[in-house]
């Protein structure tokens, strides 16, 4: 009997704890260091690359998304804002692959197509919605109705919006085809009065971006180069070596280094170019496990910039 | 102690522990013609998966194994439109070869079905002729009349239905039209009817179970564990905790596993390994049986469904001794 014991007790044993130790953990893709985030158009994903890591993406978003629209944005708490099909912002928890959250803009006209996307401080989702020419606002954890709708000027398309630490906003809008000029104006927070910058692009990209000075970052599509305006407007600093468009950039998380879609708005595209963000020297191309017919829109760095 | 009680207590030990170590038994239910079908027995040892048999029923439907591991099939039927008009549920003893009808529920295809422990069918699927009508109906025995225990046009296409040990019942989705694009079943969910109830609920929506194809199963603990994916694209192996609504686990399988033919799973008794292969159309002869250890996710075995010759698709999957919470 003895025996019996000691054979059949370390089983049970091992199966308990074994079964104790089953579902833990949400997946983490890596929690320490940065990742790229990637939209793909044709792959209909967010391609997730990881510094140091060779060969092509660590992993990729697939759940929920179709088509990629516009851009990618990270939040505050690393949560991944992506645009896609129906118009459609999904959001993924960091690390995570399977949708938290999903902006489907039901107080808007449908259907819409959503292009850039900014997240505030307080996890306010921004949203430049092409066909309506509307920059839209849903606090977090409203995906129902928006707080806050700012119509660009009459004629106009909404291409891109940025948020920064105060919540005023900051809006590329432009004529809806390509080669139409571009521009930015600037909104108090929560309010729809709006003060164009007085800047021009040839025409405007699919981000907007700030940086720790206030200065805005913008893509010249039409010129495939970044523009950085002061706070007030006026010439920009210019970023283009090898660029031969822009319409997706993403700083990283210490302001240092820029990191843009080098495509022109037809496609063909080059990958991903780094730059140093404050002298403008090019630093290195993402090219591994890029598809080179594919159609990029978004880049996104986690943790997002401060 | 006497000779005769020592006896008696090894029985009573050992019958579980021979039990537990049995070689499992996988089943995989295919479809030969608009009326007929089979099943394969296979035999999971160390050495890989042997075909034992091919029972004489089956490609209509799911397949369930009860507690005493008792196989129930569901006979082809099909009409117009490739609608499975009756389903016909034959029952095979452990081991057995010869099926006994048990039942037939007229004018309803099952597409997902569990036997509880006193030989409760919950079964959920569609009802031919009606354009987009599905069902969530009980057959109790001994007359298992059916009992409808939820109907209508939204959520549709039942895709797993599960009992935990409580008796709430839980049925997976694949899809639902309602309140499109914002209905919490758009793009998939968890419904579930609380035991002794009549309300049913959405325990899980179209977020965490986004692109669910198979499953829940409903584990002891109060977990949910079912099967997310698009195969071609992804395939994902998603636990969500008792009370919880967002995955606790989430195990990305490759997404090449059967041919983008939606995924149907089988748990295993002690809830250790999922067995799961393609169904319907793109899962012909050549699918794969893929056997997935739980909760690592990772691919245990693999073998490939290469008979009969005339095996049209895959229809339904389970595996002896199964799950019961």
């Amino acid at each position: 009997m003895k025996s019996l014991i000691r054979y059949v007790l370390p089983i049970v044993m091992l199966s308990l704890v074994t079964w104790a130790a089953g579902p833990s953990n949400p997946p983490q893709a890596d929690s320490s260091s940065a990742l790229i985030y990637l939209g793909l158009f044709n792959g209909q994903g967010v391609d997730i690359f990881q510094p140091g890591h060779s060969g092509g993406p660590a992993g990729q978003l697939l759940d929920g998304l179709t088509n990629i629209t516009g851009d990618v944005a990270v939040g505050p708490d690393r949560q991944v804002y992506v645009t896609t099909g129906g118009g459609w912002v999904v959001a993924y928890p960091h690390g995570g692959f399977v949708p938290v959250r999903r902006y489907q803009f039901p107080d808007q006209v449908q259907p819409t197509v959503t292009t850039g996307i900014a997240i505030g401080n307080d996890g306010t989702l921004y949203a430049a919605l092409y066909h309506d020419g509307l920059v839209v606002a849903y606090p977090k954890g409203n995906t129902q109705k928006a707080s806050l709708v700012i119509p660009v000027p009459l004629g106009n398309t909404a291409y891109a919006v940025a948020v920064d630490s105060q919540n005023n906003l900051y809006i590329a809008y432009g004529g809806s085809l390509f080669g139409e000029p571009g521009f930015i104006e600037r909104c108090a927070a929560g309010s729809t009065q709006c003060n164009d910058m007085g800047v021009t692009l040839g025409s405007s990209g699919y981000h907007l971006a700030l940086d720790s000075q206030g200065n805005v970052i913008a893509c010249d599509q039409l010129a495939g180069q970044i523009d950085i305006f002061p706070p007030s407007g006026g010439q920009p600093r210019v970023i283009s070596q090898g660029l031969v468009g822009c319409g997706s950039f993403a700083l990283n998380h210490d302001g240092s280094q820029l990191f843009v879609a080098n495509q022109p708005h037809d496609g063909n595209n080059k990958g991903i170019s780094v730059f140093d963000y404050a002298s403008g020297k090019f630093l290195k191309k993402i090219t591994a496990g890029i598809p080179a017919d594919d159609l990029l829109f978004g880049v996104a760095l986690s943790p997002a910039a401060q | 102690m006497t000779s005769r009680r020592m006896l008696l207590v090894m029985l009573i030990c050992l019958v579980p522990c021979l039990a537990a170590a049995q070689n499992p038994l996988v089943y995989v239910s295919f479809l030969t013609g608009a009326k007929a079908g089979g099943t394969n027995v296979y035999q999971i040892t160390q050495s890989g998966a042997q075909l034992m048999d091919t029972l004489d029923r089956g490609g209509g439907g799911p397949v369930a194994v009860d507690k005493q591991q008792n196989v129930y099939v569901v006979q082809a039927d099909l009409g117009n439109g490739g609608y499975q008009q009756d389903s016909a549920v034959y029952m095979y003893a452990p081991g057995g070869t010869k099926g006994t009808l048990l039942f037939t529920a007229k004018s309803f295809g099952i597409e997902s079905m569990t036997v509880a422990a006193d030989g409760t069918f919950y079964a959920g699927g569609q009802v031919p002729g009606t354009g987009n009508t599905f069902a969530v109906v009980k057959f109790a025995p001994p007359s298992y009349s059916p009992q409808i225990l939820g109907s209508g046009e939204n959520p549709r296409y039942p895709v797993g239905i599960s009992l935990d040990a409580s008796g709430n019942l839980f049925v997976g989705w694949l899809i639902s039209d309602s309140n499109y694009p914002v209905g919490p079943c758009n793009s998939g969910c968890i419904t579930e009817l609380p035991a002794g109830q009549s309300t049913w609920q959405v325990r899980l929506p179209d977020l965490a179970a986004n692109a669910i194809v198979a499953g829940p199963f409903a584990t002891t603990d109060g977990s949910l564990v079912f099967w997310s994916g698009n195969d071609g694209r992804f395939d994902y192996l998603e636990t969500v905790a008792s009370g919880r609504n967002y995955p606790s686990q989430v195990q990305q399988l490759s997404p090449m596993l059967f041919n983008a033919s939606n995924a149907i799973i089988a748990f295993n008794a002690g809830g250790t390994q999922l067995w799961a292969t393609g169904s319907g159309l793109g899962a012909g002869r050549g699918t794969n049986v893929v056997g997935i250890n739980y909760p690592s996710g990772s691919v245990a075995l693999s073998f490939k469904v290469t008979s009969p010759a005339n095996l049209l698709w895959i229809s339904g999957i389970g595996v002896s001794p199964a799950y019961f919470p």
